[in-house]
């Protein structure tokens, strides 16, 4: 038994490492491109070396004075705080009643949720762009929020829905029996105590937004802002430097990586009702 | 109509609450639902006017694009979605353990769910360089540590096998997490203690794995089949970005609608799209269904 | 004993044949109840009886399937629970975690529009009431369980509803807290002279603080009566076994004519009883229970007793001590006070308060001697 379990002790190590391996590889390439010079890229020949022969912010420092990539970041910057405030208006009161009210087709609305989620995005991106252009919408921030809100909605309803349903429901009786309507109660009672848990929900839909990227290019394709993912592929169809690649790959990345980190926990009760991405 | 106008005025709070979000959500959805088919059936005559017609559907039977594109993307759903769960179940047995610092390497292992696609895509888009990638000089041994597998490096880029080789791992790379979280809650609910059962009966490791955690599994990896075969169906960013020239579904949708300027054909292009995504997904399904059905009989 | 149901405002609460039904299962069954002003109503019984489904029916909080609520006079089915001038105090106390005490004692207030002196002056009236002068600004976690406790009556109090509603409040305290705030309910109640209605599952706090008690099982309301009453009289198996804080002795009997009149026959031993028993046993061979209480024993002089029975365990409670003994097969608690001093396997003399028997039918498991 002890030999045995010492083999397997081995093959899990090895297994573990090899993992760690694939996954962080990528992501040390993602950074370590980031900052190369020119030289440890371009190397006539050579092989690429593991790490750059002159570590250098140039590349960060150029995006930063230019003017193009600034109006990217802003343009996403507001279309994800629009699709926060969009989903989270609309979302919470109604992933409140869904959590408290008896209601008859419940089950049948959160299918209907599910549907929504699971409806292919590209399917839609062309109807979408046709729609928004007859309504003279195309190349606009609210055009984009709206269509960010379609696919944030769902995930903001289902971990929203979990958030209110931590909160003891006798608050909500105590609170009814005092006099209160439902308004108040919500407004005075659920929505101050799930907060903290709506702000999760908040980060969530900015990410979602912030990284978009399909209905983003489609419904930007013939804009002159665009948001930074959409300015990432245009960079990338220019067939550019790999270090200014790499450089607004970060950007784009620091974010989701920061903020998915501590909004794990409530993404996993998301991920488990089968409503993440 | 009493009846009606008595539950409006009883629950009309309730309805306020609900009814802004799913009109939201459901309406835009049947928007795009009468949009989509709409146009997928509309061309344009010669002067402009636009004219109902099976024209595009035609057309697409006929175009071998599409039947490229069919036969990528299933090859795409049909390898990806298996890899997913096997990368997903392996990481997956690997952190669900105690030791030191099993909590880092779970969190590292989440890492490629933190990562934008976009920028996974760039990142093998430069990691696949030709001829003076990373990976092209670890295959041509010129590494001190790697021994050379080629003489001549790959133009991943060249080939159809090749490019959506390198978009379907990235593709499985950065889906693993959410496959890898779906199992470790299913494993969590194996209880500790029909294994130190199986163990005083004499089951080695092996045997407890496959007769007590796969089973017992079961429902968990019917989920992520489900849902990542859904996602590899409708896959659109890394094929986009690192095979653009081989035609899957979702790029062709994209190539029909700016490259031939044909709203139309894009349209009937996304309708095939869901078509053939709710089709195989009824059929993942009920398979699943009958082989959960068969495992619980035996 | 069920008065018949007065129309008109004597009653500040009626309840008439109220009626829950979840599917299948009936939780409240044809429910009456009607409760004076001032008077302090206890239901009381084990949980699922119905209880707390009546108390939240009363509040608004559910609807009754059928049957009606009356506050104040007024039929009240139709009211949100904000306009039945009912107050609530939820097990758990429900404070709201956001807001200080003060907040939460004027949340109702600010609902109600209430002029801001007067809603002042009935803040001030109740933090004093209540002890609470110090905690005006204090969020509920920085307080101790009493604490909330108190802040929770006072947040029901301020609205001086017509019936304050009252859900276990005391169990989640500590036995000694409890006790004290037991005595402080009862304090409030005597100087505020308000309508309550109290539920709980310990028949103790019933029996302590309440005018009236409802004893409640399985749905069904089985007895309404003083604490005295559903003590002395209960009228069925459940109420005797209920109530009372050691259990009732509980013997197989049967009615038989003595030399000296009828007797009542147990396995054991056998007691004189009056023609009352021979007046409701219908029959010579119907089953019966003798109920007995075991502080309606006391000790007799050697011979002089009712029975003779065999000490087994001693159990000392401060001022009594509960002994059980067996006679032939039958065992009995008996509790008597603890300067008799007594041992196991003494043999002892014990007198029965004939006054107190208890006698019931065993198929029907009604009371016989109280029987309407």
């Amino acid at each position: 038994m002890a030999a045995k379990s010492w083999h397997w002790r081995i093959i899990l190590a090895l297994g573990t490492f090899f993992t760690l391996t694939l996954i962080l590889f990528p992501v040390y390439i993602l950074f370590k491109y980031s900052f190369s010079d020119r030289a440890s890229i371009v190397t006539g020949g050579e092989v690429i070396p593991w790490w750059p022969y002159n570590p250098t912010l140039e590349m960060y420092r150029f995006l930063f004075s230019a003017s193009d990539f600034l109006r990217a970041n802003l343009m996403s910057v507001e279309i994800a705080l629009l699709t926060v405030a969009i989903s989270l208006i609309l979302g919470a009161p109604a992933a409140y009643a869904l959590a408290r009210y008896r209601i008859p087709a419940k089950g049948l609305l959160l299918l209907s949720l599910l549907s929504v989620r699971l409806f292919p995005d590209v399917a839609a991106a062309v109807p979408v762009a046709e729609l928004l252009f007859k309504l003279n919408m195309q190349n606009s921030v609210l055009g984009v929020s709206l269509a960010h809100t379609l696919l944030a909605m769902p995930y903001v309803i289902f971990i929203a829905m979990g958030v209110f349903d931590s909160i003891p429901r006798d608050l909500d009786e105590q609170a009814l029996v005092l006099g209160a309507g439902r308004f108040r109660i919500f407004f005075r009672v659920a929505l101050p105590l799930a907060a903290p848990g709506l702000a999760a929900a908040a980060i969530y839909a900015f990410l979602l937004s912030w990284d978009e990227f399909i209905f983003a290019y489609f419904l930007l394709f013939f804009s002159d802002t665009f948001t930074l993912p959409v300015y990432l592929q245009k960079i990338l169809s220019w067939s550019p430097q790999q270090n200014l690649l790499a450089a607004v790959s970060v950007v784009l990345s620091l974010p989701v990586i920061l903020f998915t980190l501590v909004v794990q926990r409530y993404m996993r009760a998301g991920i488990l009702s089968g409503a993440l991405k | 109509m009493g009846r009606v106008s008595a539950f409006f005025s009883k629950n009309w709070q309730t309805l306020l609450f609900l009814v802004p979000a799913f009109l939201y959500l459901l309406g835009f959805l049947l928007i795009i639902l009468y949009q989509v088919i709409l146009l997928s059936v509309t061309r344009l005559t010669p002067a402009g006017q636009p004219f109902v017609t099976l024209d595009n559907y035609r057309a697409l039977v006929l175009s071998t694009e599409l039947s490229q594109a069919l036969v990528n993307t299933s090859l795409f759903a049909l390898v990806g979605t298996p890899l997913v769960l096997a990368f997903g179940l392996s990481s997956a047995l690997l952190v669900n353990r105690a030791y030191r610092g099993v909590s880092l390497v779970r969190t590292a292992f989440i890492l490629p769910l933190a990562i934008p696609s976009l920028v996974t895509a760039t990142v093998l888009f430069i990691m696949f360089d030709f001829p003076g990638g990373h990976i092209n000089d670890l295959l041509t041994g010129r590494y001190s540590f790697s021994p050379g597998f080629l003489t001549e490096p790959v133009n991943f880029r060249a080939s159809a096998l090749t490019s959506l080789g390198v978009a379907l791992g990235g593709k499985v790379w950065r889906d693993m997490p959410i496959a890898m979280l779906i199992l470790l809650s299913g494993l969590n609910s194996i209880g500790r203690d029909l294994y130190e059962a199986a163990a005083v009966l004499g089951a080695g490791r092996l045997r407890s794995f496959f007769k007590i955690t796969l089973p017992l599994l079961l429902p968990a990896i019917s989920i992520v089949l489900l849902l990542r075969a859904i996602e590899m169906w409708k896959e659109f960013i890394f094929p986009f970005i690192l095979a653009a020239r081989f035609p899957m579904l979702a790029t062709l949708i994209e190539r029909a609608y700016h490259e031939w300027n044909s709203p139309f054909m894009a349209s009937a292009l996304s309708l095939v799209l869901v078509a053939v995504t709710l089709v195989s997904s009824l059929i993942l399904y009920y398979g699943l269904a009958f082989l959960r059905s068969r495992v619980t009989r035996a | 004993m069920n008065q018949p149901a007065a129309k008109g405002d004597k009653y500040q609460l009626r309840l008439e044949g109220l009626s829950k039904r979840y599917g299948s299962i009936i939780a409240l069954d044809d429910l009456s109840l009607p409760v004076c002003a001032g008077e302090f109503v206890t239901l009381v019984g084990p949980s699922g009886c119905g209880k707390s489904t009546t108390l939240r029916i009363i509040a608004g909080l559910e609807e009754p399937s059928s049957g009606q609520v009356y506050i104040g006079g007024k039929l009240a089915n139709y009211l949100p629970p904000g306009r039945r001038s009912v107050a609530m105090v939820f097990q758990s106390y429900a404070l709201f975690p956001h807001m200080t005490v003060a907040g939460n004692l004027a949340f109702g207030l600010k609902i109600k529009r209430l002029p801001s002196a007067e809603t002042k002056a009935r803040l001030g009236w109740a933090l004093k009431l209540l002890g609470l002068e110090q905690m005006e600004n204090r969020l509920p976690k920085q307080l101790s369980g009493g604490e909330r406790q108190r802040v929770a009556l006072g947040r029901a109090l301020v609205l001086h509803p017509q019936v304050l509603l009252l859900d276990e409040p005391l169990s989640n305290l500590d036995a000694k807290l409890r006790l004290r705030m037991r005595t402080e309910l009862k304090r409030l109640h005597r100087k505020l002279e308000n309508t309550v209605v109290y539920v709980t599952h310990d028949q103790l706090e019933a029996m302590t603080l309440s005018d009236r008690v409802a004893v409640l099982d399985q749905g069904r309301l089985i007895q309404l009566g003083t604490p005295d009453e559903v003590y002395s009289f209960p009228k069925n198996l459940f109420v005797a076994g209920f109530i009372g804080t050691y259990p009732m002795n509980f013997l197989a009997a049967r009615l038989e004519s003595g030399a000296a009149g009828p007797v009542v026959q147990t396995e054991a031993f056998s007691l004189p009883v009056d023609e009352r028993f021979a007046r409701r046993v219908r029959r010579p061979d119907q089953q019966l229970i003798l109920g007995i209480r075991p502080e309606d024993f006391s000790l007799a002089p050697a011979g002089g007793g009712n029975l003779t029975a065999l000490v087994e365990v001693v159990e000392p409670t401060g001022a009594d001590v509960l002994i059980t003994l067996t006679v032939g097969q039958t065992t009995l608690k008996v509790l008597l006070a603890a300067k008799a001093k007594v041992n196991p396997g003494d043999q002892l003399d014990l007198a029965v308060d004939l006054d107190r028997l208890h006698l019931f039918d065993k198929e029907r498991e009604v009371n016989l001697l109280w029987e309407d």
